[in-house]
C-alpha cells in the first residue's frame, strides 16, 4: 500500500460554549472512512465498526486519553486482517490459538456486517454479479460509494436518474439488489403471537433469592429487559448483585462486570453456603466449586475495556451450542462509575457512548436472553434529595428502576420501585424520594 | 412540409376547440356534491378519535408526535391506539369499537413489553364481552362459559396476529427499515390481506445523540454525504413522507423531552392557558408563558413542520379523581393545531379515560 501515506492532522472541536479543544489524530490518505482503530495501552488493537467506531475514535479525541492513538484508515488497508479472522469465525474455531491471539486483537462484533455494509461496492461484486463497473460509477457520480451511502440518499431519485440512463433496466435491476441487501439489515418483523411465544420460550424470570425484591419486580429479574439498581453508598446494591449472582449460579452462568473491585467470592460462598442444604461437607464443597465456576468475573476500569468485553460475549454467545449450562444473567457493577468520567468531560460523545452502552446491553438482552443487572449511584438533586446518576438521557434506557436505600440504625435495607414495565404510574424520581411512600418493603438480606 | 404541418396544427386546433367547446360544457356539470365528497371520503378515510387524543380529528396521512418527559404515559397511549386498531368492531355478536385493520410499532427505544401488550388487550376484550348483552345473561351453564373462553381466545389470536413489530438498535437500521417498508407493506396485504392502518414509533428521537455524537468525521469525495444527524434526519422524514403517499396511514411517534426546570411538576397543577408562541429556528425553545416550562425542541425543522403534536404531562395527584383514585392524572396539550384548555385524562389496564 505505498501509495497511501500516513498523514498527521489536527483538528479543531469547537464547543458549545466557544471553549477549543485540539484533537490529534492520524489520518490516512483520503476516501471511504470506514474502519476507526484504537489501539489501547500496550499495544492491543480493539475495532468496533460503524457508528460505534467514530464516536469512539472522537471521544478519545476529547477525553484525551494519553495511551491513546486513533487511527482512522480505509478499508483496503484493514481488510488483510479482517478477512482471517471471519474465516475463523466461520469455521467454528478450527484453529484455536490463532483464533485466540485474533480474537485478543479484534472484537469480532459485526465484523461479516462490516464486510458486507461499509466495503466499497465492489466488494459485493463476487457475490452480486450484478453490481458490475458501470452500476458502480452510476452511483459514483450521485456520491454513493457503500450500501450504508445508500440509506441516507434517495432511492426514488436515483431510480428516476436511472430512468433516463441507457441501460436503465439494469441499473434498476443493481437497485433492487442493493434493497434487498438492506433488507438484510434490519431486525425481522415480527407479529404479536410470535412475540409473545418467543416471551413465554425464553424470557423467564430469574430470582434474585431476596424475597422483598422479587415481590416488587414480580418474581425477579427479566431475561430480556434491563434492571436498573440505583441507591446511595452503602445501601446493599452490591449485595443483591452478589446474592442474585448466587442464586442464579446454582443453573445458569453468570457474568459479572466488576469496575470497583466489589466482587466478593467469600461473600459468594457464604450465600451459597445458606442455600445449599447437603449433609456433607464434602459434597457440599462439591457443590461449591461447581457452581461458583459458573461465575465469571472480569474487572474493567474504563468504558472501552466494558465494550471489548461485551463485545466478546457476544460473539462467544452466538457460537455457543445449545445444550450444557446457558449463560443468562449479565451484572455490570457498577456502570455509573464507567459512564460518568466520559460524560463529564464532553456533553455530545459522553452521551453518545452512554447510549450506546445502554442499546448494546439491550441488544444482548433481547437476542441473546439474558437478565442485565446493572448498579447506578445516585447524585444530589434538587431541593437536597438524591437522585439516580447518568442523566435524564439514562432514564429511557432500563426497563426497570428500583432504588436501594439502607433504614438507619438497623440492618434492613428498603426497596422502591421508581418504574416498572407493568407499572403505569410514574414515580417522579427527582422529588423527594421518601414522601412516596408506595411500595416498599424490607429486604431482609440481613447483613451481618 | 412546413406548410402542411403548419395546416395540421391549424386544423388541430380547430378539431380540439370545437371539441373543448363540446367538453367545456361537460367541465361544468358536477362530478359529485360537497356532501357526497365529504362522505366519501370518510368512508374511506375515517375520522379517528382515540382518547386521549380525542379533540383534534385526526384520520389517516397524519402525523401526530406526543412530546412528553420520561414516564407520561406516551408509550401507553401508542399500546392503547394500537389495540384499538386491531381489535374488530364486530364479533361474534359483541362490538368491540375498534377499527380492524393491522397496526405497526417501530420500537426505537427498545422497552416494549409484549406481556403487558397482550394483558391489556385481554382486558380489553374481556371489558367489552362483559359489557355486552351476551354477558348480561347468566354465565349459568359451564359450556357456555367454555365457549366465552374459546372465542375470546380465537379472537386474541387474531387480534395479535395483526400487530407487527420490529425494533431498531441504531438509525442505520430504522432507515433501513423505513426503506424496505414499502415492499413489506405490499407483501403483507398479498399475503394476508392485512391493511396496516397504523404505524407507531416509539421515541423518535432515540438515536438523537448517537447520530450527533458520530459527526466529526465528514468523508472526502465528490458529493458524498456524511453520516451527519442532519442527514439522518432528513432521509427519515422523507421516506415517512414518500411511504404516506403510497400508503396511507396515521402515524404516531412519540418523543422524550427533558423539560428544563427541575421544578415543573409543582407548578405544572397550578395554571392553564395561553399558548407559547412557536419560531420556526433549527433549536427552538417552546416556552410557556405561564408555567416558565422550557424544554429544547432537538428534533431538525424538517421533522417538526411535518406532524401535529401534542405533549403530555404527570401532574401531581393533588386533583382529586373520584372513578380511579389509584392512577395519576396526565395532561395533555396539543400544541399544533393548538388548543385553549388541556384535557385530563387517567391511564388504567383497559384504556384511557378523559376527566372533564
Amino acid at each position: 500500500m505505498e501509495r497511501f501515506r500516513w498523514r498527521h492532522g489536527c483538528e479543531e472541536i469547537r464547543e458549545k460554549d466557544g471553549k477549543k479543544d485540539k484533537g490529534e489524530y492520524w489520518h490516512w490518505g483520503f476516501e471511504f472512512l470506514t474502519l476507526c482503530f484504537c489501539f489501547g495501552s500496550g499495544g492491543q488493537l480493539a475495532t468496533t465498526p460503524a457508528v460505534k467506531a467514530r464516536l469512539l475514535s472522537a471521544a478519545l479525541f476529547i477525553a484525551g486519553g494519553s495511551d491513546h492513538v486513533v487511527l482512522v484508515a480505509p478499508y483496503e488497508v484493514v481488510e488483510p486482517y479482517i478477512r482471517p479472522s471471519l474465516w475463523a469465525l466461520e469455521s467454528n474455531f478450527q484453529a484455536e490459538d490463532e483464533l485466540k491471539k485474533r480474537r485478543r486483537l479484534f472484537s469480532s462484533f459485526s465484523i461479516s456486517s462490516l464486510v458486507k455494509y461499509m466495503a466499497p461496492l465492489k466488494n459485493l461484486e463476487t457475490e452480486y454479479p450484478i453490481i458490475d463497473p458501470s452500476f458502480r460509477k452510476f452511483c459514483a457520480s450521485h456520491g454513493i460509494f457503500s450500501v450504508e451511502d445508500f440509506l441516507i440518499h434517495d432511492l426514488y431519485m436515483l431510480a428516476a436518474f436511472a430512468e433516463q440512463d441507457i441501460s436503465s433496466e439494469r441499473l434498476k435491476e443493481g437497485i433492487t439488489q442493493v434493497l434487498s441487501i438492506i433488507d438484510d439489515m434490519h431486525q425481522p418483523w415480527w407479529n404479536g403471537m410470535e412475540l409473545l411465544e418467543d416471551a413465554k420460550r425464553n424470557k423467564h424470570v430469574l430470582p434474585t433469592g431476596i424475597q422483598g425484591i422479587d415481590l416488587l419486580l414480580g418474581g425477579g429479574i427479566h431475561i430480556g429487559q434491563l434492571t436498573e439498581l440505583v441507591g446511595p453508598s452503602s445501601s446493599g446494591k452490591t449485595q443483591v448483585c452478589l446474592q442474585t449472582a448466587s442464586n442464579v449460579a446454582s443453573n445458569h452462568m453468570v457474568l459479572y462486570i466488576d469496575t470497583s473491585n466489589s466482587f466478593s467470592p467469600e461473600r459468594i460462598a457464604y450465600f451459597l453456603g445458606k442455600i445449599i442444604d447437603v449433609a456433607s461437607a464434602q459434597a457440599k464443597n462439591q457443590i461449591l466449586q461447581k457452581v461458583m465456576s459458573n461465575i465469571l468475573c472480569h474487572s474493567v476500569f474504563d468504558i472501552f475495556a466494558m465494550f471489548d468485553v461485551l463485545h466478546q460475549l457476544e460473539s462467544h454467545l452466538r457460537y455457543q451450542d445449545a445444550g450444557g449450562c446457558q449463560m443468562r444473567l449479565l451484572i455490570v457493577d457498577s456502570i455509573s462509575l464507567l459512564i460518568s468520567p466520559v460524560l463529564g468531560s464532553s456533553s455530545t460523545q459522553g452521551r453518545a457512548l452512554m447510549l450506546s452502552a445502554g442499546y448494546l446491553l439491550k441488544k444482548l438482552a433481547h437476542q441473546h436472553n439474558l437478565a442485565v443487572l446493572v448498579i447506578n449511584h445516585t447524585v444530589g438533586g434538587e431541593g437536597g434529595c438524591s437522585k439516580p446518576a447518568l442523566g435524564d438521557s439514562w432514564k429511557s434506557i432500563p426497563h426497570s428502576r428500583l432504588f436501594l436505600s439502607c433504614v438507619r440504625g438497623s440492618n434492613d435495607y428498603n426497596a422502591l420501585i421508581l418504574k416498572h414495565p407493568s407499572m403505569d404510574q410514574p414515580l417522579q424520581d427527582d422529588t423527594s424520594i421518601g414522601s412516596r411512600e408506595r411500595n416498599f418493603i424490607d429486604l431482609g438480606i440481613g447483613i451481618d | 412540409m412546413n406548410n402542411s404541418s403548419i395546416n395540421n396544427s391549424r386544423r388541430n386546433w380547430q378539431f380540439s376547440s370545437e371539441e373543448m367547446g363540446s367538453h367545456a360544457k361537460s367541465w361544468l356539470v358536477e362530478d359529485e356534491t360537497a356532501r357526497e365528497m365529504l362522505e366519501r371520503v370518510q368512508t374511506e378515510r375515517p375520522f379517528l378519535l382515540l382518547p386521549p387524543l380525542h379533540r383534534v380529528p385526526i384520520r389517516v396521512g397524519n402525523v401526530v408526535e406526543l412530546a412528553g418527559p420520561s414516564s407520561s404515559s406516551k408509550t401507553h397511549i401508542l399500546i392503547q391506539a394500537a389495540i384499538t386498531c386491531i381489535l374488530p368492531k364486530q364479533w361474534n355478536g359483541v362490538s368491540y369499537g375498534g377499527l380492524g385493520h393491522s397496526a405497526m410499532f417501530i420500537d426505537l427505544d427498545c422497552r416494549f413489553d409484549i406481556s403487558r401488550f397482550s394483558e391489556l388487550l385481554n382486558h380489553r376484550i374481556m371489558e367489552a364481552g362483559s359489557s355486552s348483552k351476551i354477558g348480561c345473561h347468566k354465565m349459568g351453564s359451564e359450556a357456555q362459559f367454555a365457549r366465552m373462553k374459546h372465542y375470546n381466545e380465537e379472537l386474541f389470536a387474531s387480534c395479535m396476529k395483526r400487530f407487527l413489530y420490529i425494533r431498531c438498535y441504531d438509525s442505520s437500521e430504522f432507515l433501513a427499515t423505513l426503506k424496505t417498508l414499502h415492499y413489506r407493506l405490499r407483501k403483507e396485504r398479498e399475503a394476508h390481506g392485512l391493511n396496516v392502518h397504523l404505524l407507531l414509533i416509539d421515541s423518535i428521537g432515540a438515536f438523537h445523540w448517537l447520530d450527533r455524537g458520530s459527526s466529526s468525521f465528514s468523508p472526502e469525495g465528490d458529493n458524498r454525504k456524511s453520516w451527519h444527524l442532519q442527514n439522518v434526519s432528513e432521509a427519515m422524514v422523507q421516506e415517512i413522507r414518500r411511504l404516506l403517499l403510497v400508503h396511507p396511514m396515521l402515524v404516531m411517534a412519540t418523543k422524550a423531552v427533558v423539560l428544563g426546570n427541575k421544578y415543573s411538576t409543582n407548578e405544572l397543577t397550578r395554571s392553564y392557558g395561553k399558548w407559547p408562541a412557536a419560531d420556526n429556528q433549527y433549536s427552538r425553545n417552546v416556552t410557556s408563558t405561564d408555567r416558565q416550562l422550557p424544554y429544547r425542541e432537538y428534533m431538525p425543522a424538517v421533522w417538526q413542520n411535518m406532524h401535529l403534536s401534542c405533549r403530555c404531562y404527570d401532574i401531581d395527584d393533588d386533583l382529586v379523581n373520584d372513578e380511579h383514585p389509584n392512577n395519576s392524572v396526565f395532561l395533555l396539550e396539543w400544541l399544533m393545531p393548538p388548543a385553549n384548555s388541556l384535557d385530563k385524562f387517567t391511564v388504567t389496564d383497559t384504556g384511557v379515560f378523559i376527566l372533564s
